[in-house]
């Protein structure tokens, strides 16, 4: 039995952040700060994925499909892998991730605390040949391993679509136009876009983005814009209003001017979610720096694509994802000014 | 010539391919790559005729900062980004 400890209640009720952006629209552009998912847990906190790791070994459980002594499995790039490390080494049961072999240094860290089993796949194979030796490694000893599959299991978007869309939703006093997410497994946009779109009565406008070249460092997002690659079930591209494609030099240039301009001045908090400010402060900054993911630099770099794109209005209310917290990625030169 | 191994995912699937390729330096490498074979590999991983700060280029198993890096005959080259594009 692992000694392993994190706060599962934590999960959930993350801040939304007010953020600004170089945009022409007098729009209200937030941010949903997801690293507030099992914040206290070393190597930057969780991440957006906390939550599909609980909302799918909490359903397994439910289901009768998880039972103690099997051992859960699963190929991830890293949050996946460090979220599902943490919640099912608590909860009792062995784990084995696995992941190419450039994944970020942060992540491998997490995993590894956690006491999970590492298998590394050679990067230059690409993402598939990661979920390939995954099948491989089961289909040797089916019967011992659970592996919750964030790229087709319904918990995944499930979870997005009763939590993050209710918590954006009511953050915004409903008044959300425009949500914007990154395209990974797609269980955040389609989730929460499902959800958004219900609350809204199709008011709100639902924009996915996938990377825009297939050699990209956007960590967490699946290039699919050409070509012949594993499609996930998980991503419903009906949700979406509109696709939005986002070049690695972009993401890293917003992440960037994201750090730079809240040098010196304070991250406004639009809504604490379910932490206090106290707290707030003291993890939404890294040695006193606002540092955010690679994803998250994508983000607003898709925020400010619709505004060039003429897509926004003054008085728009646009939420975007800070997927996880810019630590994790020390060993890429994103911050050399502040590494 | 030197081998350059091709990312799965220019490939498509999860299939990597290796190509061989005339070049003393990482720069006429993907150059002459691109002249034989099209220019979406030079164009992942060249920027204004240098490496992009993402992409990281191995001859050899040694990680190379610049262009100019020399490519010994029959060297292996690996092009990798800084982070990993799975979830
Ligand atoms: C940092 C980061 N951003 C974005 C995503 C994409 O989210 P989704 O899989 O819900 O599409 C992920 C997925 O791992 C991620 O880790």
């Amino acid at each position: 039995m692992s000694d392993y400890v994190v706060d599962e209640s934590t999960i959930f009720e993350t801040p939304l952040v007010e953020l600004d952006l170089d945009i022409e629209a007098d729009a209200d552009v937030y941010a949903k700060v997801e690293w507030f998912n099992l914040y206290d847990a070393p190597h930057g906190g969780g991440s957006v994925k906390s939550r599909i790791a609980k909302g799918m070994l909490d359903g397994a459980e439910e289901r009768g499909d998880l039972e103690p002594g099997v051992t859960v499995i699963e190929p991830t790039s890293g949050n996946t892998g460090s979220e599902i490390a943490r919640l099912a080494a608590v909860r009792g049961y062995d784990v084995e991730i696995v992941m190419p072999d450039n994944a970020a240094g942060g992540k491998v860290e997490a995993v590894r605390d956690a006491g999970a089993e590492i298998h590394f796949v050679d990067a230059n194979r690409g993402y598939d040949a990661v979920i390939e030796r995954c099948e491989a490694i089961i289909a040797a000893d089916p019967d011992a391993y659970f592996r919750p599959n964030q790229y087709e299991n319904p918990d995944n978007p499930g979870t997005h679509e009763r939590t993050t869309a209710r918590e954006i939703y009511e953050a915004t006093d409903g008044e959300v136009t425009h949500f914007v997410a990154g395209v990974g497994t797609g269980g955040t946009i389609t989730g929460t876009g499902r959800g958004l779109t219900d609350l809204t009565d199709g008011a709100a406008e639902i924009v996915g983005f996938e990377p825009d070249e297939p050699l990209h460092a956007i960590d967490g997002l699946k290039y699919l814009k050409t070509g012949d690659h594993y499609h996930p079930d998980t991503y419903d591209e009906s949700v979406l209003d509109r696709t939005a494609y986002v070049t690695t030099a972009d993401a890293y240039d917003q992440a960037r001017a994201l750090r730079e301009r809240y040098l010196d001045d304070a991250v406004p908090i639009a809504d604490p979610g379910q932490h206090d400010e106290e707290t707030i402060r003291e993890h939404l900054r890294v040695d006193d720096q606002f540092v955010v993911g690679t994803s998250a630099g994508g983000g607003a770099a898709a925020v400010v694509g619709l505004d060039e794109a003429g897509e926004l209005d003054d008085g728009d209310t646009v939420v975007f994802m800070l997927c996880d917290r810019g630590d994790k990625y020390a060993d890429i030169p994103l911050w050399e000014e502040y590494l | 010539m030197a081998t350059i191994k091709l990312p799965a995912v220019l490939v498509g699937g999860s299939a990597t391919s290796e190509v061989d390729v005339a070049g003393d330096t990482v720069r006429e490498l993907f150059e002459n790559h691109a002249d034989e074979h099209g220019p979406e590999l030079k164009d992942s991983v060249l920027e204004d005729g240098e490496i992009k700060e993402f992409i990281n280029v191995y001859v050899e198993g040694t990680p190379v900062e610049s262009v100019t890096a020399e490519v010994p005959e029959d060297a292996q080259v690996r092009v990798i980004p800084a982070a990993s594009g799975g979830r």
